[in-house]
């Protein structure tokens, strides 16, 4: 219904007819009759008008026959013929084409969809909230072109990484600013602290164009998050619990062909027997406590031993040896069986409610997981409020919310420090692992008599071996507005957050007994390796304070067809980050995990950092005739962390809009073409990324002293009693540092077609970075190993496309499919100019828990970034592998080559839902593509003997395919006769599991079917006859319910990364497997 | 309506009174983490400490399997790399070692800068004394390396400079260093900049023991010329300089001796015996269950009647074992290796306890430098008797009983390169293989520069790794790959090709 209704009342006769003006009274109301305030009435062809106050109303002296424009962000606008009425009363409808719909954008300034030069996108609460997400960040996948998320890891409590139209920087923070209520969130900010329920939308500024105004922290593109408000009318209460239930989707795919041997020849065991552990013919017989799987077929007949003999007691209190038999068959689900199904419940409640001057809203949560993981658990409360109030020209409007986490997660085993998915990936076939759950009892499963000698029970670290942190999170703002008159605005805002993490980390101690100690195996397993393991203990704590005042003069105007909007405001904020943490590794008391049980000097650090901040900035908004626009930002920005000299820079921005369907009189009323606009800008943006080195970039100027030698887990040498020792950091500062420079600029069209049953946005973007912060990798021969320098460049381009379709539209059913894809293009064009440095590692691989490899994850030149680099086979020119001609191994070429870049190049999402009556299905799918993944697992595998890659050749020794024989320098032959020396470990373990990176990079590709919910909203008529009860709606929902992946990767997921920092591109032992999540939700509102 | 104006009036003056304050941005200027700037004292202590590190840990993580003095039991896997001596730029040792001691010089080149500021002629002639020391170090391993470009921030590619020509400038250096510390006698650096002799744990304060030290030092790389002939103009003329500077060698008790004052806390141990040894609560470390006796060793030391035997090894660790050998161990790289129950662990003796000083060069090693250059007839003195004493302090540094007696015990036996007159047919390898037995777990470098001067022990078995293609102990490390990556212009072909650490020579091997 979109006739404008207009009331007339005749004045007294006459007096309009002597008078050039007269007084009009009027009220403007939406749909459903709520007044709205702050709507501008504008006298057509003048400068004069006015708004609306708090009830709507308005009083304006008009000329006769005068025409009123009547506009609201979010509204239709209106023209309104005054001929002499006094009083007129007008309904605005709410904007119902694509381009009316306001947008959220930077400083929190709405803006409607028309005015923009720049991409954005919109998430509303029914679309975040469609699956029932815990981390809002998931919710948001799949949904924005442009927008890549994340999970880099599938344990108890994973933070994503949320990158807009790739990277930027080589070094620095490359994720998206994070908005909250108009408040800029910290760096690494975990979108999973919010409760999704309370927020209304989610709006996506992809660039820097649309972002400039937020200075230093915005060239990644901002998520601008509005949380809910109260609505006028009656009280709504919405109550909503979720269920769902986690399990572990996909392991690698192990060999079951072979049992346990690790490469013994000959050993004596503590009873002084000698064992042989290979064959006449040197093929390797059954090793019983082996954790690697190079043994013999298994026979599938009789029982074998697994694991030493165990010292028992009998009733009568005497002694006996045990020992323990089983099946000579693989396990069956030997290492699936130590995950359990997870359950995840959310329980909601929110309460909102409005007046005419003033709305609240309340929202709380509750939050239980418990993890595939034993013994992994998270809880999660939230509070939150919001209220707003009018009082004439003045509103306020605050934001209270409270977050309280509380995480037990599973932390490393007592043998190697190694993570939990290491001692459980890392035993032969042999071994069902849900017999040995009882790590306290039976005497297969302690410590002392654990059957796999050169691994923990990942039972007894599950249970003994706790990482629990609790964080609050407090963020409070509140916002102040005065509308004097009608063409100036005045608001502050002020906001808060607040962050405290205290985390405790502990491992008990293990007191081993003699006769473990003394190695019945003769395998030198962990007790007599060991002897005994000290109670540990981690105690970190850290605090964040953020504060932020923007201050925003907004002046607007119209003449004739043109109007002018200029904001004017200044923003100052200060952050403070302090830590602590204090550990010990020799407590002394068992079970008793205070830091003053522990022996000598404990570890420490503590650390402080500050960052203070102000800016100006001006904002103008050129209209004409509501179809062309044009917007020039500036923004001057002082920031404390650069040096004196270097601490003010600027950010210009200029975009263009133009809504061609309303400026070319033809194409106003086309069947085909419902609305079009095109749009481009560019800006200038700097971006401190001194971040890598130290939070907010604080106090990387001038060089430091380290305390000497940190020796192992933070503890420092220095100092011995009164006597210090200090050394010079290891990195040269730069005290002429300054920001990195992006130039970004974009261009665009949105068109609606068919009445708007098809809306299609594109757009491409083109950004160089240079004068990049790079902690440059220098000769040791300095005495350092790096230094900040301003230098390298790197470049990115991209398409988006998103297409939202309505297919069919009955009153019964519908169905809608969106598209969202995005192409990233991504080079990196210099590094150190004039040299022939061309790569900088950016991510080591972890070596601490894996079989060393060399390389990592570079930024290279000419090359996308970033790349994995690791060792390859030597290859002779045309690429054969060079084996030795002695042993027939492959020989490996240690010089490391690029594999691969490991960012997708292409990100396609795929949403769609079908409606029948109160029915409806949603699906959510993606695709990434165009990127790589090294997959440490593979290694682990490959070192242990479990992988399936491994069998592939029955563990025969080959001759290695395609290889060659250097016969002199230079000189190859193919080798058609050198076998290697050994199919068995000296091959895989030595050569794959030790040697070589390049054969476990595969294609990082995958598809997900990452939401899907069935809802179903019970017929009105039925709830209706309660009274009291509104809506009742019932739900199915499901999670990454299928992954498909190239044949080549069978080990986990490719979306997964040791790292939610710019250096993805590994999966490794330091994750756990992925997982799916399906479940049910049940939703009343009262 | 005017009140409320008065609010928003209020507030943007705020915020100049904010923006107009330069103090407002004044939040960065002091680092609250980490100082930047600290008295050169503390850099030399810390400087010592990680010489001690270094030269204890450092490179015998490898050359400990290379010279015959440890192996890998059979309960591990192989090291390929180190097993069968196919070692690249990434050697992970190599690194580390390049590294470290660039990094330490750089530090002791601030000491020396900051300490000749305030007039402090001891830490700066400490300072170039121990740079020296560093860099020969490096020569040793890697031949030509940067020298004099090096520890310059502003040059981030140093130019190589030749191995003969760093050693020449660093004798230059020594000198230079004993004449600074010559200065510093009877002069009074107590000024409010000056360094408390307190930061000096090698010698406190010792002027002529630092004197002796450098002389000692020169005495090292002097030998290493010994097989250059055309070196013999540079041996002659140092000889010379150190007869008239006349403070002599460190002598019987006056060894270089690291010692910060170790304590048995976490990362506050002896390093040695903290790295090999066992960790705070007498739990073995990581290290001493991988690094067991290598049987080439065992079998030398039972074979002469040696009792540091089982000083330099312990026990088989398994308590019911029916090994018959109280000291066992594996020959490097054996297949069919002994597990570790069955293999001893280092001794009590070679890992001392969590407080004792780290060896930088102990009075032993100078002893038999001492007996070398006597037999060379470089210096004055009696070989035999040099010998005898090398031996005897190896004894008394290895904590065998009653070691004076014992020593003469052991080297009055007539078996050819244990007693003086039973090696007459060639006494320079009875020094040598004395000075490689007594160099167990104190200065594998020195036993290696000696084995590749002299091939000395003749016997030293290689790895029985069977995929050892090239039958032959390295006589060099490959340039880090760091360098070749950061400073691939300079950085010497000879050190990086294929076999190079087999084919290319440090300047003074023959």
């Amino acid at each position: 219904m979109k006739q404008v209704i207009i009331l007339m009342q005749l004045m007294f006769f006459g007096i309009s007819a002597f008078a050039q003006n007269h007084e009009v009274s009027g009220n403007v109301k939406d749909e459903a009759g709520n007044p709205l305030s702050s709507v501008s009435i504008q006298i057509k062809g003048t400068s004069l008008g006015t708004t609306t106050d708090a009830n709507g109303n308005f009083h304006l002296s008009v000329p006769h026959n005068a025409t009123l424009d009547v506009s609201s962000v979010g509204y239709e606008r209106k023209d309104i013929y005054i001929g002499n009425e006094s009083q007129i009363s007008i309904t605005l409808n709410a904007s119902t084409k694509e381009l009316n719909t306001v947008v959220v954008t930077a400083l929190g300034i709405k803006r409607e969809a028309r005015e923009l030069g720049y991409a954005t996108a919109n998430i509303d609460s029914k679309q975040l909230n469609q699956a029932k997400v815990v981390d809002l960040s998931t919710g948001l996948t799949g949904k924005v072109s442009g927008l890549q998320i994340n999970l880099p890891n599938n344990g108890i409590d994973p933070q994503t990484r949320i990158v807009l139209r790739g990277n930027r920087s080589f070094l620095g923070n490359n994720q998206a600013l994070i908005v909250i209520n108009g408040i800029p969130m910290p760096d690494n900010y975990n979108l999973a602290t919010l409760d999704p329920n309370d927020v209304a939308s989610v709006d996506v500024i992809k660039g820097a164009v649309g972002a400039s105004l937020y200075g230093s922290r915005a060239s990644n593109g901002v998520l601008v998050v509005t949380t809910k408000t109260g609505q006028r009318g009656k009280p709504v209460i919405s109550l909503s619990n979720t269920t769902t239930f986690q399990s572990v989707s996909y392991l690698p795919k192990f060999q079951s062909s072979f049992t346990s041997y690790g490469g013994e020849s000959i050993g004596r065991d503590g009873f002084g027997n000698i064992h042989v552990y290979l064959n006449p013919d040197g093929t390797p017989r059954y090793v019983n406590y082996e954790n690697e799987a190079y043994g013999p077929p298994f026979t599938g007949v009789g029982k074998v031993m697994l694991g030493g003999p165990v010292q028992v007691s009998n009733p009568d209190g005497s002694i006996k040896w045990d020992s323990l038999f089983v099946p000579d068959v693989p396990a069956k689900n030997g290492i699936r069986n130590f995950f359990q199904t997870g359950v995840t419940n959310q329980t909601s409640v929110s309460f909102s409610t409005g007046d005419e001057n003033s709305t609240f809203y309340l929202g709380a949560q509750h939050v239980t997981t418990t993890g595939v993981v034993p013994n992994t658990t998270k809880t999660r409360d939230n509070v939150s409020i919001n209220g707003t109030k009018k009082y004439g020209i003045f509103s306020a409007q605050y934001n209270v919310g409270y977050t309280y986490s509380n995480v037990q997660d599973v932390g490393p085993g007592y043998s190697q420090q190694y993570p939990i998915y290491t001692q459980v990936l890392d035993n032969p076939p042999i071994l069902n692992l849900k017999d040995f759950k009882d790590y306290q009892n039976n005497p297969f499963a302690t410590p002392n008599g654990y059957v796999n000698a050169y691994n923990t029970n990942p039972w007894q670290e599950a249970y003994q071996s706790l990482d629990k942190y609790y964080s609050n999170n407090l963020l409070g703002s509140v916002q102040l507005s005065l509308q004097p008159t009608t063409w100036l605005n005045l608001s502050d805002r002020v906001g808060l957050t607040l962050n405290n993490t205290v985390e405790k980390a502990t491992q008990a101690a293990i007191t081993f007994a003699q006769w473990a100690i003394d190695d019945p195996t003769g395998g030198g397993a962990w007790p007599a390796s060991l002897q005994k393991f000290n109670g540990q203990v981690i105690d970190y704590t850290n605090t964040e304070n953020l504060l932020n005042n923007d201050f925003l003069v907004t002046l607007d105007k119209k003449f004739n067809d043109f109007s002018a909007k200029l904001i004017l405001g200044g923003s100052v904020s200060q952050a403070v980050f302090n830590e602590e943490q204090l550990n010990s590794t020799t407590l002394l008391v068992p079970g008793f995990y205070n830091i003053s049980s522990g022996s000598g000097t404990p570890g420490f650090y503590q650390n402080k950092y500050t960052q203070r901040q102000y800016a100006y900035f001006e904002d103008l908004t050129l209209e004409f005739r509501n179809y062309l626009f044009l917007h020039l930002t500036n923004r001057d920005e002082w920031n404390s962390v650069l040096p004196p000299s270097n601490q003010h820079y600027e950010y210009p921005s200029a975009n263009l809009s133009f809504v061609f369907t309303d400026a070319i009189s033809s194409l106003k009323d086309s069947k085909v073409l419902s609305y079009g606009k095109i749009f481009g800008g560019f800006t200038r943006v700097a971006n401190i990324s001194l971040t890598s080195q130290g939070r907010y970039g604080a106090y990387l100027i001038n060089n430091i002293y380290d305390i000497g030698p940190a020796t192992n887990f933070g503890t420092n040498a220095f100092p011995f009693g009164g006597l210090g020792g200090y050394t010079n950091n290891n990195t040269s500062y730069n005290p002429a540092i300054s920001p990195e420079r992006t130039l970004s600029g974009e261009a665009g069209f949105n068109a609606g077609f068919f009445n708007n049953r098809i809306n299609l946005n594109a757009d491409y973007y083109h950004e160089t970075t240079d004068h990049q912060t790079l902690p440059a990798e220098i000769s040791h021969a300095t005495g350092y190993d790096v230094k900040i320098l301003n230098t390298g460049k790197m470049l990115n381009e991209g398409v988006e496309l998103d297409l939202k379709l309505t297919a069919i539209k009955t009153p019964d059913f519908t169905w809608d499919v969106g598209v969202h894809y995005s192409h990233n293009k991504n080079e990196v064009l210099s590094i150190l100019p004039s040299d022939s440095v061309n790569s900088v590692q950016i991510g080591q691989y972890l070596n601490d828990f894996q079989p060393v490899l060399d390389g990592g994850i570079y930024a290279q030149v000419g090359q996308p970034y970033p790349v994995i680099k690791v060792s390859d086979w030597a290859r002779d020119p045309q690429g054969h592998v060079i084996v030795d001609p002695v042993t027939g191994f492959p020989t490996v070429d240690h010089n490391l080559k690029v594999f691969g870049n490991t960012n997708p190049t292409d990100i396609l999402g795929i949403n769609t839902s079908f409606g029948y009556k109160g029915l409806a299905l949603n699906l959510v799918a993606d695709y990434r593509g165009g990127n790589y993944i090294m997959n440490s697992i593979g290694r682990e595998l490959d070192f242990v003997g479990t992988d399936y890659h491994s069998v592939t050749n029955g563990r025969q020794r080959i001759i290695f395919p395609n290889s060659v024989i250097e016969t002199s320098p230079g000189k190859f032959i193919p080798n058609t006769s050198v076998a290697t020396y050994d199919g068995g470990d000296a091959f895989w373990t030595n050569y794959y599991g030790t040697g070589v990176g390049s054969p476990y990079v595969t294609s990082a590709a995958f598809w997900k079917l990452r939401e899907v919910s069935l809802v179903y909203q019970l017929p009105a008529k039925w709830v209706q006859s309660t009274h009291f009860i509104r809506s009742v709606i019932i739900s199915l929902v499901g999670h990454n319910l299928i992954m498909l992946r190239p044949k080549t990767n069978d080990w986990t997921d490719p979306e997964f990364s040791e790292t939610n920092g710019n250096a993805v591109g590994r999966t490794s032992v330091g994750q756990t497997p992925p997982t799916r999540d399906y479940g049910f939700n049940v939703s009343v509102t009262f | 309506m005017k009140k409320q104006f008065s609010i928003f009036i209020f507030i943007p003056a705020l915020f100049i009174f904010f923006s107009c304050s330069k103090k407002f941005l004044d939040v960065n200027n002091n680092n609250p983490n980490a100082p930047t700037s600290v008295n050169y004292g503390l850099l030399m202590s810390n400087d010592l400490y990680q010489m001690g590190n270094a030269n204890s840990i450092g490179l015998s993580q490898f050359l400990s399997f290379w010279m015959g003095y440890a192996s890998r039991s059979g309960n591990y896997i192989p090291d390929n790399a180190t097993e069968t001596y196919q070692i690249s730029p990434s050697y992970a040792f190599s690194e580390s070692f390049w590294q470290q001691l660039y990094h330490i010089n750089l530090d002791l080149k601030q000491v020396e800068e900051n300490a000749t500021t305030a007039k402090d002629p001891f830490f700066s002639g400490a300072a170039e004394i121990l740079m020296s020391y560093n860099y020969s170090e490096l020569v040793d391993v890697y031949n030509d390396i940067p020298y004099s470009q090096a520890l310059d921030i502003n040059n981030l590619k140093p130019k190589y400079d030749s191995a003969s020509t760093v050693y020449m400038d660093l004798f230059n250096q020594l000198d230079s260093g004993i004449a600074l510390i010559k200065a510093a006698e009877g002069s009074n650096y107590s000024g409010t900049n000056a360094a408390d002799e307190s930061f000096d744990i090698m010698f406190s304060g010792n002027l002529v023991s630092w004197i002796q030290f450098a002389n000692t030092v020169k005495l090292k790389m002097l030998l290493n010329l010994s097989q250059k002939p055309s070196q013999q103009s540079v041996i002659t003329s140092e000889l010379s300089k150190i007869t008239s500077e006349g403070d002599g060698f460190l002598m019987a008790g006056n060894g270089a001796m690291i010692n910060p004052g170790y304590v048995n806390s976490l990362g506050k141990q002896s390093p040695f015996y903290g790295f090999y040894g066992a960790t705070p609560t007498g739990s073995p470390s990581g290290s001493n269950a991988y690094y067991r006796a290598n049987k080439y060793a065992t079998n030398f030391y039972t074979n002469t009647n040696d009792p540091r035997l089982t000083r330099f090894y312990a026990p088989t660790s398994s308590a019911t074992t029916n090994n018959t050998d109280t000291v066992s161990g594996n020959f490097q790289g054996d297949p069919g290796a002994l597990s570790n129950s069955n293999t001893s662990g280092f001794g009590p003796g070679m890992l001392g306890t969590a407080t004792s000083s780290t060896p930088l060069l102990p009075d032993f090693e100078s002893l038999f430098f001492q007996t070398e250059a006597a037999y060379r007839g470089w210096i004055p003195g009696n070989e035999k008797d040099f010998y005898q004493q090398a031996i005897t302090q190896s004894f008394v540094y290895e904590g065998v009983p009653n070691a004076v007696v014992a020593a003469q015990a052991y080297y009055s036996q007539p078996i050819v390169n244990v007693g003086w007159s039973a090696s007459s047919a060639n006494p320079l390898q009875a020094i040598i293989t004395q000075e490689w037995a007594a160099l167990n777990g104190i200065d594998v470098l020195e036993a290696w520069d000696n084995y590749r001067r002299l091939g000395l022990p003749a016997d030293l078995p290689l790895s029985l790794n069977p995929h050892l293609t090239t039958k032959k102990i390295p006589v060099r490390l490959l340039y880090p790959q760091t360098e070749i990556d950061r400073n691939p212009t300079n950085v010497p072909a000879a050190g990086t090709a294929k076999d190079a650490q087999f084919n290319s020579k440090i300047f003074w091997m023959p």
